[in-house]
């Protein structure tokens, strides 16, 4: 499945009924399905907020590749960040000390099994692959 | 749709909290100024956005001498909860 968003934060309630969409197509557990819903908004919303340049809609694809989910969402004319070069955040840490940001990236990478950047042609391409589970027939 | 209603001692939240929906929830969240349970029997679904504001309200509920109980968080929340480290610092029933 393949859909272009407007990127902009109220795109999230359309990308919601297209995430729904695909995981009722692949009978996703809910445990899967609640990991493809926010990994895809915290990616969005990521790229929204932080590159630079971006004017075009953001393209995001879901498909079911080689026994995994597979994510692919795509910024163009943006400059390069990748999510790749973002340190952990240290979520042991006491509440008074921790600092806002990198929330979103550390829940992606607790529910991803892999997760790929690449920066060509003014490209961003975030590649994130998740293991899934299915509902039992 | 989002939504959240106070009840006395108690908020109930029903939906799904994204980013889209932050703003709205902390209007509202932005009046509890006294002790309070969060009710997520009715909420689908929490990003690390709605983290943010839940947290914001932990903050300054405990920085006045409040309290704040979650409850009744399905098992997606509750994760969430857990990969943020949160489960060891704001009480969850």
């Amino acid at each position: 499945m393949h859909r272009a968003f407007p990127r902009s934060i109220d795109a999230l309630t359309d990308i919601a009924v297209f995430v729904n969409e695909f995981s009722e197509s692949l009978a996703l557990t809910s445990n899967s399905s609640n990991a493809v819903h926010l990994i895809v908004e915290e990616l969005f919303t990521n790229m929204v907020r932080h590159n630079i340049g971006g004017t075009d809609c953001i393209q995001l694809q879901l498909e079911r590749a080689q026994g995994r989910i597979k994510l692919q969402i795509i910024d163009r004319d943006v400059e390069k960040f990748d999510i790749n070069d973002v340190p952990e955040v240290d979520v042991s840490m006491p509440m008074s000390e921790r600092r806002g940001g990198g929330l979103g990236l550390h829940l992606v990478r607790c529910m991803s099994e892999k997760i790929d950047y690449s920066h060509a042609n003014g490209n961003s391409t975030i590649t994130v692959l998740i293991k899934p589970e299915f509902q039992e027939s | 749709m989002f939504d959240i209603l106070i009840e006395e001692n108690t908020a109930r939240f029903s939906g799904r909290l994204d980013a889209s929906q932050v703003e709205k929830a902390r209007e509202v969240l932005d009046g509890v100024n006294r002790s309070v349970e969060f009710d997520f029997a009715d909420l689908d679904y929490i990003s690390s956005a709605g983290i943010g504001v839940i947290v914001i309200t932990f903050k300054r509920l405990s920085d006045a001498g409040n309290s704040l109980k979650l409850k009744n968080l399905n098992p997606n929340i509750r994760n969430v909860f857990r990969y943020a480290g949160l489960d060891k610092v704001i009480v969850i029933e």
